[in-house]
């Protein structure tokens, strides 16, 4: 019986090691996840960093989503009399041309933009850190800087008073509160400052697409033109005009919309895209297997060429296309921009010129008619008649009228979507240099810039009576050089009050023009930013 | 501390079992008139050896002193004898009642007379599980405070249980432990199921701790008996599915003369002359069946059931379906004198599931002048015209891509249990393993998109999940005079991996069916691992004085790898107390009036991890890529993504339940109450940041306070006139559920369902049901232009300035003078005030009816799907009540003027013109049987053998004008997108539920 006790007093301790076996197996519960590796062992050389800087780069370029992106930003940023959105399509798309958005109002990039800011600071914050060369490293802060002077330069156009920050949120998790408009700009110009300095004059072929001295250059520029800061403006954008940089406005100017004739002389920044990486998909931006397309030709190519036909040219563009005919004996009649900015049908209006076909041979005929039923629904969208007869037109630019393929503008074939976009021409470093030239009083600057535009669409030698004409020319070439490129409306908004620029809305048929009220010259800033932010106070525009 | 109590245990009871003489034991069973009862069979305790009474109730037996005589008669109270030094007992039966009926509860079985906690227990037979195509649906509304719905009706897709309320933003499951093992409801074939146990309060739930907040399920499966001869069952049916209701949409000619008379019909639509009723064409009349047999009996020392079943379901959507088979294997070993018991069950469960990724509302909006065919176009079905909305072609969509989902899932259980040395005190080693594997099957051929073409893809992924669990638990359990005990310890551990990897290539060529048919230069590539670990410790201890005064408490203490160093541990304690008051002396002339009279009242806390993995680690985000000299550019970079604060730990939710059990008129009427209060607080949610702070993701907070209160009621009646047996029963629960408070970020509210980003409908505010619709309220139409001027705020400023005669006229809810988000009002929840079952059955000779009706009351469904069809923007095909549109001469309406620009939104997402009354009174299941007479059965050696004839879903009487008004959280079917808590009623285009009649036989040979 004693014997029994004890074998049981064993068992019973043996039990109850058992039962408190949990409080020595820590290991058993601290799990590392095997998916990604920890953030600790990161920013040990160079390769960590180049890594990282694509990242950077990434919001921006974002094919669907992002400022650029042609489901969201580039609907978006098109919001001016150059383009009408087509009724019935995208919702948000429709609230914010017609200016009866909200702060709730979908698809706002607010955020995107702050992506790229927020990994400019972790890689501006950490880079210190890393051995590597000193030069590469300077050069690496300062492409950092550039795209960080970007992300804000969009900020302030688009928004204008937003939170600043210049170190991760990582490092200083605290919501932040807006910052004045002012301040931004400040920021921006010493971003761009530092950016110039460092970044190279040319890059090598196999860093082709990423920001050279010449693009800080110009954003500086634009930077302060659009600060009014003209005297600065006009000796920052001069040296663009000189050695060493060969910047020059390319003969055709179909070349700067077509996937055959990406980065050539008239390029100082394109967003790089080419369908052959990634074949995940299109609409999500920033998954290691996304596709990384060129989209918009899928939302602006006409029906039936596997395009969802959201967009039109606006009537005024029109008009102020055809109100300019070039001298007698040209080999065309309008402005050659024209030619690449519409489709229509050329011996509608003028005779000497073959009629285009596209998409697999269809007439311009085909393509009206396929686009008619949307077209149709929408009041007021009829365009100047020419010769007595009906305009008939339709966006040419960033569609791939180049690719005389069946449904060639379909975003779901990858050969549809290697086209770049160019979001700094040299044809806008020049008339940023026009621009700044007049406001200084440089006629003869502003003339000559303003005469290589002209010159290269074909137009006749023009000489202008003083600085406010040469502003008319100016403002008037910037619509026709940059129709659908989506710089009008922040153009219309640097030169026009808000009266004046409602009135050209109103005179131009803009769709939404009687809902414009002054808190359009901005975004509101999103709802999803207010209800988290607890430091943040809306735009007062929008209060 | 737990070492003492043991040998504090062990010095009380010295006496040993192992170490006694056989002795002969005579004994005499009656019943309570004194009566000898023939037939009863005693039993040794857990032995095989035993007899049975002659028929003067008499019997002999050699039984070792200390062993436990149990003698069981049909419709009698089981009872126990101590056999001790006397050599001769008399027993009396009382007459039996349910509340002899053992109830498994978590580790271990109680007697439903002593169960104190709320836990619903239902039989295979009730459950009517021979009709169930799976174990969820045959769940639904049995029970009492479990709430059964559909995802989407697609065969072979999951359901939603749900007990009690909403208690948590993230997984609402229940834990299901399936024969000792944690695993899914979705592996047992329903006609396995012997007993389902719902264990509901805090109390029974608590002693699986962590995971157990919103409830436990236990399912056993059928065993063999001891000592019986081999059984054959077999129960088969055949059946045919249809839908059961039809959107009623306009046709070609009716489109076309009505987009005609609104001057809106495009030009070159007159060339198009098809006239093709879409509907008609996906969905079929679609067969099912099923065959399952088993074989189960034991012998001396063992029991077996070994079972096998094959379903095989096609969808009443074209080209879906599912087929599976299982075979489940469950045995019982015994030793050393019933000592040491073994036991195992394996079951093992193969399916193909094939779905469909067509969006159900493209086949509501495809344009009935559309042909289907049209061999010009690559895959040989129509594209839409470039004047029409870009719809998929059903027909095409269904034919043209392939998805299949394939797995595979094993269970293994096994255990051992031995009796220690001290009487009542035993061991048990469990130990499971589960593994899922399978595979991901999609492919799609060349097909068009318009005009456009969209290159063929083959897209496979596997996933192979293990999990497994080893629990040592010790038991320990004794009767003393009146006082009666039941302790419980036990620790276990368990750990779940999962790994996936999957590829994808492009441009696969016809006819091929592998990735490597295709050229790797448009491929993609993926893969995963996620691992998790648990640890835990209980103990539970129950005692019963008297069979009056009943006390449970049990403790769970578990750690869990998903949260960080020093906060992984959560405590989980709760106590029970029950009160037999029909025991009572005071009580016993009441008896024969309220045979039965028992008081309930828990309180308990329990804890939910339910989050992913990791979500502390701060980690690099990879794939976040560009180009640079026409290569690829690989990105990477820290401090992207939001990490889940260190200090992140369990969520816990805390009840309190009190209860009520009653009988009366013999037992035969019987009624069930509980109500509870069940607070979450430290809710687990994602939690948005301000996008300002430039980081992706949203970091999992503790983030605020849920609330459910609820009532469940449970009634059953049961009697016989003459040979007619009756029985008729009826379950309904109630329960408010609450966001009580968002301790988190900016606002006290969290979005939830955007259809399509065009408005945020449901939302989780402060004060207000989870997953509440939040409407801006329409009032009619506008009858004329002045109505519109004269519709003003207080300010004088026209309210709807844009609206014309025939639009809706919204309601200015924050006197704002606009209309706009802010106008947005609480307009009901998805979740009903009241949901009941009604089960009755009647059988006369061989003839036996069942039915069951279940319904819901109070509820509301936002028709998406309705809102697709009758908005007005896109030319595509509309809902044949826009025939009825307003215009000047047609005033009587509600249907707002039609206009493609909308000025006043009448198609906003964001308005009560979508919501709908979700009520509905359905009949579920409704079964015919006949048993055919013994006579006939002889001749072909068959024990019993019965045929019906059933149907699931017959009919349902509803306002609802959906396709079926049965909406739970939606899961990604056919482009819903959208996935859980707050999907909730929000039909964004389900796959409507079947109708199905079915003929069975089942037979035992």
């Amino acid at each position: 019986m004693t014997m029994m006790k004890i074998s049981i007093k064993k068992y019973t301790a043996a039990a109850a090691v058992l039962l408190l076996m949990g409080s020595c197996s820590k290991d058993f519960l601290n799990r590392i996840n095997p998916n990604k590796p920890v953030a600790e062992i990161f920013w040990s050389n160079e390769g960590e960093v180049q890594s990282a800087m694509a990242t950077v780069y990434s919001p921006i370029r974002g094919q669907m989503y992002g400022y650029y992106g042609a489901y969201t930003g580039y609907q978006t940023m098109n919001r001016a009399d150059d383009v009408w959105f087509l009724i019935g399509e995208e919702r948000h798309t429709w609230e914010y041309v017609t200016f009866l958005n909200t702060a709730g109002t979908a698809e706002s990039d607010f955020g995107s933009l702050y992506n790229g800011i927020n990994r400019a600071n972790v890689l501006l914050y950490n880079i210190g850190k890393v051995p590597m060369d000193e030069n590469k490293k300077k050069e690496l802060i300062a492409e950092a800087s550039f795209l960080r002077g970007v992300y804000y330069f969009l900020l302030a156009t688009n928004y204008g008073d937003v939170p600043l920050l210049l170190i991760p949120a990582d490092v200083d998790p605290e919501n932040k509160p807006s910052t004045p408009e002012a301040d931004i700009w400040k920021q921006v110009i010493t971003d761009f400052k530092a950016a110039k300095e460092n970044l190279p004059v040319t890059r090598p072929a196999a860093e082709a697409g990423r920001v050279t001295k010449g693009a800080a250059i110009a954003l500086l520029g634009k930077a302060l033109v659009y600060t009014k800061q003209y005297g600065e403006a006009e000796t920052e954008l001069k040296a663009l005009l000189t050695a060493p940089y060969n910047y020059d406005l390319v003969e055709n100017f179909e070349d700067n919309f077509k996937d055959n004739t990406k980065l050539n002389k008239e390029s100082v920044w394109e967003l790089v895209y080419d369908g052959k990486y990634g074949s995940d998909g299109i609409w999500g931006s920033e998954g290691p297997n996304s596709r990384q397309g060129f989209i918009i030709p899928n939302f602006a190519g006409p029906a039936g060429t596997g395009a969802w036909f959201k967009l039109v040219p606006g009537i005024s563009v029109v008009r102020d296309f055809i109100a300019e005919e070039r001298p007698a004996g040209s080999d065309t009649r309008f402005d050659k921009r024209m030619y690449t900015s519409f489709y229509w049908k050329y011996s509608d209006y003028e005779t000497g010129l073959t009629d285009g076909a596209w998409y697999g041979n269809l007439s311009f005929d085909k393509l009206w008619t396929e686009s008619l039923a949307k077209i149709s629904v929408n009041p007021g969208l009829v365009y100047p008649t020419v010769n007595g007869k009906e305009g008939r037109f339709l966006i040419k630019k960033y569609t791939n009228f180049f690719r005389n393929v069946s449904g060639g503008n379909s975003m779901y074939d990858a050969a549809n979507t290697n086209n770049n976009f160019r979001l700094l021409r040299f044809a806008e470093v020049l008339l940023l240099h026009a621009e700044a030239c007049a406001k200084n009083g440089n006629t003869a600057g502003a003339a000559a810039s303003l005469k290589r535009v002209r010159d290269r669409a074909g137009l006749a030698n023009k000489t202008w009576a003083n600085a406010d004409e040469l502003m008319k020319e100016i403002i008037h070439q910037n619509e026709l050089e940059f129709f659908f490129e989506g710089h009008r409306f922040f153009d219309l908004k640097r030169w026009y009050t808000y009266q004046d620029m409602k009135q050209i809305f109103v005179n131009n048929k803009k769709q939404g023009a009687e809902n414009f009220q002054p808190k359009h010259y901005y975004l509101p800033i999103p709802e999803s930013e207010i209800n988290t932010n607890t430091k943040i106070q809306q735009n007062p525009l929008w209060r | 501390m737990r070492k003492t109590a043991l040998l504090l245990l062990l010095s009380t009871c010295g006496s040993l079992a192992f170490a006694q003489q056989s002795q002969k034991v005579r004994g005499k069973v009656l019943d309570a008139d004194n009566k000898p009862v023939a037939g009863a069979t005693v039993n040794i305790k857990g032995s095989a050896n035993g007899t049975k009474t002659d028929a003067d109730g008499s019997f002999t037996l050699d039984v070792a002193k200390g062993k436990t005589l149990k003698i069981t008669y049909v419709g009698m109270k089981e009872q126990e004898i101590l056999v001790n030094d006397a050599s001769t007992y008399s027993i009396v039966l009382q007459s039996g009642t349910e509340l002899d009926e053992v109830v498994v509860i978590g580790y271990g079985t109680v007697k439903k007379s002593d169960l104190t906690g709320a836990v619903a227990s239902v039989t295979g037979k009730d459950l009517q599980s021979n009709l169930a195509k799976s174990a969820a649906g045959a769940l639904q509304g049995r029970v009492a405070g479990v709430s059964v719905s559909n995802a989407g009706g697609s065969p072979g897709a999951g359901m939603n249980i749900n007990i009690r309320g909403i208690g948590s933003m993230g997984s609402t499951n229940p834990l299901y432990v399936i024969d000792g093992v944690f695993g899914d409801i979705n592996t047992v074939d329903p006609n396995d199921i012997a007993s389902l146990e719902v264990l509901k309060d805090a109390s029974a739930a608590a002693i699986y701790g962590s995971r157990a907040a919103n409830g436990v399920v236990i399912i056993t499966t059928k065993g063999g008996k001891r000592s019986s001869p081999a059984t054959l069952s077999l129960n088969a049916y055949t059946g045919v599915q249809s839908l059961p209701k039809k959107m009623k949409l306009m046709d070609g000619p009716q489109w076309k003369q009505f987009m005609r008379d609104q001057k809106e019909l495009p030009p070159q639509a007159e060339s198009f002359n098809a006239n093709t009723n879409w509907q008609d064409e996906v969905f079929e009349t679609a067969p099912v069946n099923k065959v399952n047999l088993d074989i189960a009996g034991g012998g001396e020392r063992s029991t077996y059931s070994i079972s096998g079943g094959y379903l095989k379901q096609k969808g009443i959507l074209k080209s879906t379906g599912y087929e599976s088979f299982n075979v489940r294997s469950k045995n019982t070993f015994n030793f050393f004198n019933d000592h040491l018991r073994l036991g195992n069950t394996f079951l093992i469960k193969s399916g193909d599931r094939k779905y469909a990724n067509l969006v159900i509302t493209d086949i509501l909006r495809q344009n009935p002048l559309l042909p289907i065919y049209d061999d010009k176009v690559v895959g040989g079905y129509s594209t839409y015209a470039p004047w029409m909305k870009n719809l998929d072609n059903p027909v095409g969509n269904l034919n043209l891509y392939n998805n299949h989902v394939y797995q595979t899932d094993i269970m293994l259980n096994g255990y051992a249990e031995v009796d220690l040395f001290v009487k009542g005190l035993k061991y048990k080693l469990n130990v499971g393993i589960n593994r899922t594997n399978g595979r991901n099957y999609n492919k799609a051929d060349r097909r068009p998109d318009g005009t456009a073409q969209l290159q063929s893809y083959l897209n496979e992924s596997a996933f192979f999940n293990n999990q497994w669990l080893i629990e040592n638990t010790l038991h320990y359990d004794n009767t003393f005079d009146k006082h009666t005990i039941s302790l419980l310890a036990g620790y276990s551990s368990q750990e779940n991996s999962n790994r996936g990897f999957g590829a994808k290539r492009l441009d696969i060529p016809p006819g091929t069916d592998a990735i490597d048919a295709a050229s790797p230069a448009e491929q993609s590539t993926s893969g995963s691992l996620q691992e998790a670990a648990m640890i835990s410790q209980f103990g539970r201890a129950m005692y019963s004085y008297d069979n009056r005064y009943l006390f449970t408490a049990t403790i769970r203490r578990d750690g869990s790898s998903k949260f960080g160093n020093g906060h992984r541990y959560g405590v989980f304690p709760s106590v029970a107390l029950g009160w037999n008051v029909m025991n009572e002396g005071f009580f016993e002339k009441a008896k024969n009036t309220v045979n039965e009279f028992k008081i309930r009242a828990t309180y308990g806390r329990l804890g939910n991890q339910e989050i992913a993995n990791y979500t502390t680690q701060n980690i690099t985000t990879y794939g976040i890529n560009y180009i640079q000299g026409g290569a690829w550019w690989q990105g990477a970079i820290p401090g992207n993504s939001w990490v889940s604060p260190s200090n992140l730990t369990w969520e816990e939710t805390e009840t309190s339940n009190v209860g009520v059990d009653l009988a009366f008129l013999q037992s035969k009427l019987r009624i069930s109450a509980d109500y509870y209060v069940r607070n979450t607080k430290d809710i687990l949610l994602s939690i948005n940041q301000p996008p300002s702070a430039g980081k992706s993701g949203a970091p999992v907070m503790n983030a605020g306070t849920i609330s459910n209160k609820g009532f469940e009621f449970l009634a059953s009646y049961r009697d016989a006139i003459g040979e007619v047996n009756y029985n008729i029963g009826v379950n309904a629960s109630a329960v408010k559920n609450k966001m009580k408070a968002i301790t988190v970020g900016n606002t006290q509210e969290f979005g939830g369902y955007n259809p399509q980003g065009e408005g945020t409908v449901t939302w989780a505010k402060v004060g207000y049901p989870i997953g509440g619709f939040w409407l801006i309220q329409t009032d009619g139409l506008f009858q004329s232009d002045a109505e519109v001027q004269a519709y003003k705020s207080t300010n004088g400023t026209v309210i709807q300035p844009t609206a014309k005669a025939g639009d809706i006229k919204f309601v200015d809810h924050n006197g704002d003078g606009k209309i706009d988000n802010n106008d947005r009002q609480y307009m009901g929840s998805p979740f009903p005030s009241l949901a009941y079952g009604i089960r009755g059955g009647v059988d006369y000779k061989g003839v036996d009816f069942g039915f069951f009706f279940d319904g819901m009351y109070g509820n509301k469904i936002y028709n998406y799907t309705r809102a697709r069809m009758e908005t007005t923007g896109d030319i595509n095909n509309y809902s044949i009540d826009l025939l009825n549109s307003w215009t000047a001469t047609n005033t009587n309406t509600e249907i707002p003027r039609y206009t493609r620009t909308d000025p006043n939104s009448n198609g906003r997402r964001v308005s009560d013109r979508w919501l709908e009354s979700g009520a509905f009174f359905r009949l579920k299941t409704m079964e015919l049987g006949y048993t055919l007479p013994n006579a006939w059965l002889n001749k072909v050696t068959l024990k019993n053998a019965r045929i019906y004839l059933a149907a699931d879903n017959l009919f349902t009487v509803t306002k609802y004008k959906g396709y079926s008004p049965d909406l739970g959280p939606a899961n990604n079917d056919n482009g819903v997108g959208q996935t859980g808590v707050m999907t909730a009623g929000a039909d964004h285009g389900r796959y409507p539920l079947a109708r199905t009649v079915m003929f069975g036989v089942q037979a035992n040979f």
